[in-house]
């Protein structure tokens, strides 16, 4: 079990740039510690899949340091790092002809430098995977046959199944009905607070965040506007501004929690 | 080579034109895209008439300082209207230049010569087009007492099996090109004494394999490789390659030879000396009077 | 990528020895029958051959026929033939695309107008018993890669659409310069020129088998070894890179090794096309896209493709001459015209089966 009091993955200041965008992400500081879940949230272009790619060792920061553990990210092994993070990205290749458990079974990579074959152990964590995204019926079935969102869960599985303690997803619920969004959201607060793993989540929708993140990151503009627990920053005051949106929040009878509902952009269009 | 070069890619001969009328008058300004042609003319000593030649034409020598408008191919239009032409040679089917004949009423002739016998046809024909039928016999004549002399000097001797490749791949014993007793490489061989092992095949210039040639036993292989100058490491490198066929008489007896001469498969009186020189190469003790 | 469905099961050690034994077994019977397999059939049977083989008569022409000219071509065939279609495969791994060849980043066209180099200057001197024109050919396809290469290598990575983008565009660079070699050229190099880019199969004068293994061999282990690492290429760099696959690396050394490979095809053999494109299709319809399994049996079924389409250029045309009573026995066909023939067929017959 890691050390409750140091950050699983730690950024202070960190900053990136595009060369035709040289200060596009400015910089952020953020402590990922075991059992949080945080939303990354914010409009379009705010720098949220910036952020979730520095975080998954895609990209290079242009300034700030990054440490996983204590240690500096970058000087970390890849294989090292792919057993610690794993990262989901929005868009993943439906048409493959391997089936839903190869794809799973793929995500055991890290965990095998020798050897040829996947070990019993492996196909039992695979399964297991496909069992908690609610993808197992279809284990057998090439991945190309499956719906967008079977084949999300998929990619989920095996995004699981690559046992790490930070999982870095971007946008997982875009392509999935309404019971698969509350089934994976669950799972993930799940996952962070029974299993003690660390979960980023980008995602547009405020109110899964609110209701299942412990945390949240609000970007705009590349600027970070707000962090903290949902409650405190998800406010309509605060939205409002970030989003040019009126918001309404409104609360439902014999639930304490309240919903955030977008109802117009407001005149003013920055 | 340009004939077997056109057999092979061409493939096909347009019906002929009719034949031109005596009293048209003689051509002054005449374009030739067929090597074999271009010799006639300079051997009927009328190559002052030539204004442009193919880029494959290299005899008589008064043609190294015409314009060359191109090959079969890729003859230039331009090139061609530039020149004036009264009479255009062809060989095969080019319908740019059959078009520039229709459109500004310039004469067109076929070089139809595919066999051996086509080559003194061919020269009368011409020789009519140009009004000079006794050149064209005398022409004639020399050839024939030459290759007379030639066969008297062969008769009798027992004729060597002869594989002669007309194109081959330039690195490797592969693609080998041979002449059937359908084309005129044939005769050139059976003159200069030698029989031909691929002479029945029923394809006029076929690719044949090593283990055909290997089957058919030749005691003398003849590599034409024309325009390539004459080079000890050349012959040397040709009949390593050979060596390692097999149990072939021509390798056992080392007679692998290369014919270098830029002619040797272009059909016009001038073939005589690549007959003489193969009959040389063939029967070295024959006496053939060579010039 | 457009991805032709294969089984979808998940690899066992069972399936993965019966799939590349299947193959290794095909292989043993290609070099069995190869002795007897020739354009003069009715001379030197398989039976006359392995004779003269075990009597050790090395001198009678049944034995020359049969391992001096059927068997060598045949160990030409298939390295050839098990060099593109693994290339191909990892190809099409690599840059997530169903119509990647090995000759996809131009190698081929680079090489040919090395050959054409040669062929216009009459080299005809030979290095280290290989011949002035594969050696151009070898140096023009490495320089292709070497550009391509090179572009990888840049500030910023290309995308590997960028990457193909530059390789076809090297390619075609390289075939205008070919034209203007050939309008340059006489009749004789013409001819040679377009025989040699119909690719032939012909061992004698060529390489020696002996030399191209110790440089083949080492690039077929590193491509296969690196089946594991490509298949998480399949989903895409990003998630490979947060697998723990060194993309960059892996990238470099696939397309290096594929690269060195297929330059040394196309400088013995010239271009032979259809092979790497259509094989590794074939096979992942039969063993599926995992390219533990793919790979390997890709390139021996390529191997054996080639291989019989070698055999089948040289039966052909006696067999067409049989039926209608002519004399064509010996005359071999162009083996690109083969390739095509047989492979494009197939291929699209088992596309069209899947869709249905």
């Amino acid at each position: 079990m890691p050390d409750a009091d140091r950050p699983l993955l730690a950024t202070r200041d960190v900053s990136f740039g595009f060369p035709e965008r040289p200060e596009f992400l400015k910089p952020v500081t953020l402590e990922l510690r075991a059992g949080q879940c945080w939303g990354l949230i914010g409009p379009n272009g705010a720098g949220k899949s910036t952020l979730l790619r520095l975080l998954a060792g895609l990209a290079s920061p242009s300034g700030g340091t990054m440490q996983l553990n204590g240690i500096d990210l970058a000087t970390v092994p890849m294989r090292e790092r792919a057993r610690r993070i794993a990262f989901l990205p929005q868009h993943m290749p439906r048409d493959l002809a391997n089936s839903a458990l190869d794809v799973v079974l793929m995500g055991r990579y890290p965990h095998r430098t020798l050897g040829l074959f996947e070990s019993a152990e492996d196909i039992t964590i695979a399964r297991r995977c496909l069992t908690l995204t609610d993808a197992e019926p279809f284990a057998e079935r090439p991945l190309a046959t499956l719906s967008g969102g079977e084949a999300q869960r998929v990619h989920l599985a095996a995004a699981l199944a690559q046992s790490p303690s930070i999982l870095l997803l971007d946008e997982p619920t875009a392509a999935l009905d309404l019971r698969h969004q509350l089934t994976i959201f669950t799972l993930l607060r799940q996952l962070a607070q029974r299993d003690g793993l660390a979960v980023v989540v980008v995602t547009h929708d405020l109110n899964l965040a609110a209701r299942f993140c412990t945390h949240v990151l609000l970007l705009n503009d590349g600027r970070t506007i707000a962090t903290g627990i949902p409650s405190a920053v998800l406010t309509p005051a605060v939205l409002e501004q970030v989003y040019a949106v009126r918001i309404a929040q409104v609360s439902t009878p014999g639930d304490d929690h309240c919903w955030l509902l977008p109802l117009a952009p407001t005149e003013d269009v920055r | 080579m340009v004939l077997a070069w056109t057999l092979a890619l061409a493939g096909c001969n347009p019906a002929a034109p009719p034949t031109p009328a005596a009293s048209q008058p003689i051509p002054t300004r005449i374009i030739c895209i067929a090597p074999n042609a271009t010799e006639m003319i300079g051997a009927l000593g009328q190559a002052d008439r030539l204004v442009g030649v193919s880029t494959f034409c290299l005899w008589p020598p008064e043609v190294k300082s015409l314009p060359r408008i191109g090959g079969l191919f890729d003859a230039s239009a331009e090139a061609i209207l530039k020149l004036k032409p009264d009479l255009i040679i062809l060989r095969g089917a080019n319908r740019g230049v059959e078009q520039i004949c229709r459109d500004g009423n310039i004469r067109l002739y076929r070089d139809k010569t595919e066999r051996f016998d086509d080559i003194t046809r061919t020269l009368d024909e011409l020789a009519a087009i140009l009004g000079c039928p006794e050149k064209a016999r005398e022409v004639r004549d020399t050839m024939n007492a030459r290759l007379d002399t030639i066969s008297r000097a062969v008769a009798g001797k027992p004729r060597p099996r002869v594989f002669i490749t007309l194109a081959r791949r330039p690195d490797s014993l592969g693609d080998l090109m041979t002449g059937s007793k359908l084309s005129f490489i044939h005769e050139v061989i059976t003159r200069a004494g030698g029989e031909n092992v691929f002479a029945t095949m029923s394809m006029d210039y076929p690719r044949v394999s090593l283990e055909a040639i290997l089957a058919a036993k030749p005691d003398v292989i003849l590599e034409a490789m024309p325009e390539t100058p004459e080079s000890d490491s050349l012959l040397r490198s040709v009949r390593e390659q050979w060596a390692r066929v097999g149990p072939i008489p021509a390798v056992r007896s080392n007679r692998i030879h290369i014919l270098h001469d830029e002619n040797c498969l272009i059909p016009s009186p001038r073939i005589v000396d690549v007959i003489e020189r193969i009959a040389h190469l063939l029967h070295p003790e024959a006496d053939l009077a060579r010039r | 990528m457009t991805t032709l469905a294969g089984p979808a099961a998940t690899l066992s050690p069972v399936r993965y020895i019966a799939s590349l034994g299947l193959c290794a077994l095909m292989i043993g019977v290609v070099l069995f029958l190869s002795p007897g397999i020739g354009s003069k059939i009715e001379i030197a049977s398989l039976g006359n051959a392995w004779r003269a083989f075990a009597s050790g008569a090395g001198g009678g022409d049944d034995y020359a026929i049969a391992f001096r000219i059927r068997l060598p071509r045949t160990i030409l065939a298939l390295q050839a033939g098990i060099t593109l279609s693994l290339c191909g495969a990892v190809f099409q791994t690599l840059f997530r695309n169903a119509l990647a060849t090995p000759y996809t980043l131009g190698i081929s066209s680079g090489g040919a107008l090395g050959a054409l180099i040669a062929i216009r200057a009459g080299f005809e001197v030979a290095f280290f018993g290989i011949s002035s024109v594969s050696f151009c050919a070898f140096g023009g396809a490495l320089a292709v890669v070497g550009v391509v290469f090179l572009f990888t290598r840049g500030t910023r990575r290309l995308t590997t659409n960028e990457l193909l983008l530059a390789g076809v565009t090297v390619g075609m660079f390289c075939s205008s310069m070919m034209m203007l070699v050939t309008y340059l050229s006489n009749a004789r190099q013409t001819f040679e020129i377009i025989t040699w880019m119909m690719g032939s199969l012909d061992p004698i004068g060529n390489m020696g088998n002996s030399l191209s293994w110790p440089l083949l061999i080492p690039a077929w282990a590193v491509l296969i070894l690196s089946a594991r690492a490509l298949n998480q290429y399949t989903l895409g760099e990003d998630l490979a890179a947060t697998r723990g696959v060194n993309v960059v690396a892996l990238q470099g050394v696939c397309i290096l090794f594929a690269s060195l490979a297929t330059a040394i095809v196309v400088a013995f053999c010239g271009p032979i096309g259809f092979v790497g494109l259509v094989v590794p299709h074939l096979t992942a319809l039969i063993v599926g896209r995992d390219c533990r399994v793919l790979l390997p049996a890709g390139a021996m079924l390529g191997g054996v493709f080639l291989a019989v389409c070698d055999w089948l250029s040289q039966l052909t045309m006696p067999l067409a001459g049989w039926l209608t009573g002519r004399e064509l026995g010996g005359i071999v066909l162009p083996i690109g015209v083969v390739t095509a023939v047989l492979g494009v067929p197939i291929f699209l017959v088992l596309l069209h089966r899947r869709k249905a």
